[in-house]
């Protein structure tokens, strides 16, 4: 939580309490929100083992305040630093040995202020099996401080020849560039200590960039003020998988005025497959595909303050994460994680879906602990969102044991919890008749009422085009489970209503005054069209317009078509460059504004901390949106349509990966949803992987049906996990027939294709 | 999902206190009011490297900010804003990764006189509410506005000699609720050698009657640093 001081702090005349009000609630409703899903978690987290040659190490300075990282000696002759969190948490990091033997690691802990403990001992690792040394790369080495560079002699291994740098000033940065000559997957630096002269760097980062020329990033993982003197010990810093052409080493200060730093050598280690390898394209894009998967997909080299990406980080610090144990973020974390060959992560939903309460009525729960969301309200989003999951998780894993695992509080399986699920939509949401139904006073809609999805600064509710979408898009992961299990019935059932909940879904949300969809209907009959660019891009992602229809919507968004009345028209649609502002019809023109307003903490009058285009909800922009809007361009304008919109994203990602929270003129950073609570921002990095590739889970096996733009000659993914086994996927304009060799598929770039779980692959007809 | 280790929770070995006695030894030194030493945790000038957006917010009369260069060189933040005598105060905060320090030390220069003061949040929900200008030594210990001159002027805060209250301690702020507490007359059990600071909020009055009023003003910050004093800097 980012708290006011109190209200001591403010001067009554300022009227910023109810905005720092806003401020508070919204982080401690985060805050309270996983403390509701702790509820539902009696036990530890069951992470997995790690593979052979590597050890989960686990360090904890209890009595520090302030944010800490780890220096671990791993008792081999390196040492290997964490990233900062709170000194309280547990910090676990997964390091690799690459000799077997029988170890003693032990770690120091680094306060930000300079505090350093001294050693401590772990228990002694046994190393049986080792990993496999990254090769060292070839690289170019440019010092430089206070505007003088040095280019500097540096093979893998050898020792650099120079005096070190002594910057001009105590307070004056300095830097090593060092260049891999193209963008290269980079799972370590190396810095290595000079026995005499100057010291080892006291304070330093490191930044990454595509060319050495910048734009630079910072790996913000890898910041390390008072390290402590290495003692001759090589620093291993882990980079997981970045994509870079230059890293770059920055002091931002040293000790006194006089002094400087230096190193006996540097070594990248790496060279691997980037994991999502886009044919023909810039270097560039080879970098943002993977880098915004590995900030926004695993969050591999993100501060997690309880050094656990399941968590958030507070501002400044805030980055990615991999999910929230929350059932509205379990659709969304499937598609994340349920491909992912290391089992942590997978390991760690299937835990939470099993947990999560599906009740006696069959509504699931918002967590374990509330059956609302936030204790606020109900969403009812969430049944749609548990089944997806469900589906999608084993449709992908093909491990049945998952669908068999049990509620450890009511003895349930989650297959059971998840048809369940299923049947509360069709039939006490009236799913059956092609439309749901919000049921009770608190869910109508109305402007007593108190919303119902993650968009819950609106009223969404009663005929609430959100959750009809989602519900569609549950009938059809639903049918391919079933099928998969060999319920055909019950599969045609579901694939049967899909096209009733289409013609309803069209015939009651389609406005035609506006040429898209409205958000809602309450129960009132008042249609609530507020220009919402979520509800829309999920409609044409999923497939539910018709051609004319998503050609109205993509021209709205696109700018080319005005619709009257709005208030963000044309390129300001867009002027976020991520994504298109939520809505483009202010709240304020509703009468009265359908939103919930906190007991008046938010204020959505111009100036006021929720006016039009200064927060998320309103007029701002959440990234995960791009998602959606990039399926639905593929879908019904190509593929061509959908880069051009990446492109869109990739020229903000370039200007600082997307690391940005802004904050409006009355201090809330709000205005714009990418970091922090945020994990669905790793969906758009996922577009490669089913959108570019096509990858989607069937009954029979996982569908692969390319749409590469014109100039992309091939995509690839190197490690995508299906049915027990990791694959490497390539669709290829060249290729005439699909190949399989070894774990190695190859489709043709057009067609649609199927992978079996034995491993074959056949033309598809779905 | 966060796991304790009691058995390290009061280890202080004899080697760790020489270590820590060494860091303090080689660590850049600030200078206190009282000429001792003191160990810089952090600094910003605002160097091109530094996104600001990470960490800058302003609120309340202010209109927004900008990081700006000197014409003889260096960077600075500009904060604009215009008092309006029902909106006399300008919020600038600071958001920091939780952080341990004892002293403050800011420079700024103002375009009209401006009454300075400001607030630590630590992560735990309390709040430090630091002397204004003037009360903390430089006005001969009376508030008065900060010199409109044109030059740059230092703002020193030491906890606890410049702290006016302390609120919250011990207790978990609701978001919903403001004033968290009674300020905590007891600061004994403040160990300020082992804080978390996760804020600073810098609080710019106008004066009530200040011609300022209504019109566009500039306070800059040349730097911010955050130290601790060398006899507390470490356990």
């Amino acid at each position: 939580m980012n708290m006011p001081a109190t209200e001591e702090d403010f001067d009554r005349r300022t009227g910023c309490v109810s905005a720092w009000s806003l401020w508070g609630s919204m982080r401690g409703l985060f805050a309270l929100l996983m403390t509701l899903v702790l509820i539902g978690l009696s036990a530890p987290c069951l992470l997995a083992s790690p593979k052979p040659g590597m050890a989960t190490l686990t360090a904890s300075e209890a009595t520090r305040k302030e944010m800490v990282y780890y220096v671990w000696n791993t008792g081999d002759g390196r040492l290997v630093p964490t990233a900062q969190g709170f000194a309280e948490a547990s910090a676990k990091i997964e390091i690799p040995w690459f000799e077997k033997g029988r170890f003693s690691p032990a770690w120091r802990s680094v306060g930000l202020s300079g505090f350093t403990s001294d050693s401590q001992p772990v228990r002694a690792v046994t190393i049986a099996e080792t990993s496999a040394r990254p090769p060292a790369l070839p690289v170019t080495l440019t010092a430089s401080a206070g505007g003088k560079s040095q280019s500097l002699s540096a093979n893998p291994g050898e020792t650099i020849v120079w005096d070190g740098l002594r910057p001009g000033g105590e307070w004056e940065p300095s830097f090593l560039v060092v260049d891999l000559g193209k963008p290269q997957t980079v799972e370590w630096l190396v810095l290595r200590p000079a026995t005499d002269g100057l010291p080892f760097p006291r304070h330093f980062l490191i930044e990454s960039a595509v060319a050495p020329t910048g734009p630079w990033y910072p790996v913000v993982s890898a910041n390390f003020p008072f390290f402590p003197d290495p003692a001759g010990l090589d620093v291993w810093i882990p980079l997981r998988g970045l994509v870079a052409g230059a890293l770059r080493v920055v002091v931002p200060w040293v000790d006194a005025p006089a002094a400087g730093w230096t190193l006996a050598g540097v070594d990248v280690l790496g060279s691997g497959e980037p994991l999502l390898q886009p044919g023909g394209t810039a270097a560039g894009d080879l970098a943002t595909w993977n880098n915004l998967w590995l900030n926004f997909g695993v969050a591999a080299n993100e501060v997690h303050q309880k050094f656990d990406p399941w968590w958030e980080t507070d501002r400044p610090l805030d980055g990615g994460m991999v999910c929230i144990g929350s059932c509205e973020w379990f659709a969304w974390g499937a598609l994340k994680v349920s491909w992912l060959e290391a089992e942590a992560n997978p390991d760690r939903l299937e835990e939470l879906i099993a947990r999560n309460p599906v009740d006696a009525e069959g509504f699931a729960w918002a967590s374990g602990g509330s059956d609302k969301h936030l204790g606020h309200s109900r969403h009812f989003t969430t049944n749609a969102l548990y089944a997806t999951a469900v589906a999608h998780h084993y449709l992908v894993r093909r491990d049945r044991a998952f669908l068999d695992a049990k509620d450890p509080k009511t003895g349930e399986t989650i297959l059971s919890k998840a048809r369940r699920a299923m049947d509360y939509q069709l039939g006490t949401l009236g799913g059956r008749s092609g439309l749901l139904t919000l049921p009770g006073k608190e869910h109508d809609g109305t402007p007593e009422s108190a919303g119902t999805n993650y968009w819950d600064f609106w009223l969404f509710g009663y005929e609430c085009a959100y959750t009809n979408a989602f519900f569609y898009e549950s009938l059809r992961v639903m049918a391919e489970l079933e099928e998969a299990l060999g319920d055909t019935a019950r599969a045609e059932e579901l694939r049967a209503l899909r096209p009733k909940v289409r013609a309803a879904f069209n015939d009651k949300f389609w406005n035609p005054a506006t040429g898209r969809y409205t958000g809602w209907i309450d129960a009132a009959g008042v249609s609530h069209d507020f220009g919402f660019t979520f509800v829309n891009a999920m409609a044409l992602a999923f497939g539910l317009p018709d051609e004319a229809q998503a050609a109205e919507v993509l021209a709205w968004l696109d700018g080319t078509r005005t619709v009257e009345g709005d208030d963000s028209t044309g390129a300001d649609i867009y002027a976020f460059g991520f994504a298109p502002r939520a809505n483009t019809r202010d709240a304020r023109h509703g009468t009265p504004p359908p939103v919930n307003t906190w007991n008046g903490a938010l204020k959505i009058e111009p100036g006021g901390n929720s006016a039009f285009g200064k927060m998320i909800q309103n007029g701002g922009a959440i990234f995960y949106v791009s998602y959606y809007d990039l399926h639905g361009r593929r879908r019904y304008a190509g593929a061509d349509n959908a880069a051009r919109r990446f492109d869109g994203i990739q020229e903000e990602f370039a200007k600082d990966q997307l690391r940005r929270d802004p904050a409006n003129a009355n201090g809330n950073s709000d205005v714009v949803g990418i970091l922090r609570e945020f994990p669905e921002s790793g969906l758009v990095p996922y577009y490669f992987v089913d959108g570019l590739l096509g990858l989607r889970p069937a009954a029979r096996g996982m569908l692969i049906a390319p749409a590469l733009p014109t100039d992309m000659p091939s995509a690839t993914v190197s490690d995508f996990y299906f049915s027990g086994k990791s694959w490497e996927i390539t669709a290829d304009r060249t290729a005439k027939q699909p190949h399989v060799e070894g774990r190695d598929v190859t489709v043709p770039a057009s067609g649609t294709w199927l992978l079996t779980p034995e491993g074959q692959v056949v033309e598809s007809h779905d | 999902m966060t796991s304790r280790h009691p058995f390290r929770s009061l280890r202080i070995t004899p080697l760790g206190a020489v270590f820590s006695v060494l860091l303090v030894a080689e660590a850049p030194m600030a200078r206190g009011e009282d000429g001792d030493s003191a160990r810089v945790a952090y600094r910003e000038t605002f160097p091109a490297f530094h996104n600001p957006h990470r960490f800058i917010r302003t609120a309340a009369a202010a209109d927004g900010w900008e990081v700006l260069e000197e014409p003889g060189g260096g960077r600075f933040l500009r904060v604009t804003l215009t008092p309006q005598a029902d909106r006399l105060r300008a919020l600038v905060i600071w958001d920091l990764a939780p952080l341990q320090f004892n002293r403050l030390a800011v420079r700024m220069r103002s375009d009209a006189p401006i009454f300075l003061s400001g607030v630590g949040n630590d992560r735990f929900g309390n709040a430090y509410f630091f002397k204004p200008y003037g009360e903390a030594g430089e006005g001969g210990g009376k508030r008065v506005p900060l010199p409109a001159n044109g030059q740059w002027t230092d703002y020193r805060i030491e906890f606890p000699r410049d702290l006016v209250k302390i609120t919250g301690r011990g207790r978990e702020v609701s978001p919903f609720v403001f004033g968290s507490g009674e300020a905590l007359a007891d600061w004994e059990g403040v160990d300020f050698t082992n804080l978390g600071i996760k804020a600073i909020f810098f609080h710019l009055d106008t004066p009530a009657k200040s011609p300022s009023l209504g019109r566009p003003m500039h306070v800059d910050f040349q730097f911010l640093e955050l130290s601790s004093a060398a006899a507390l800097a470490s356990p």
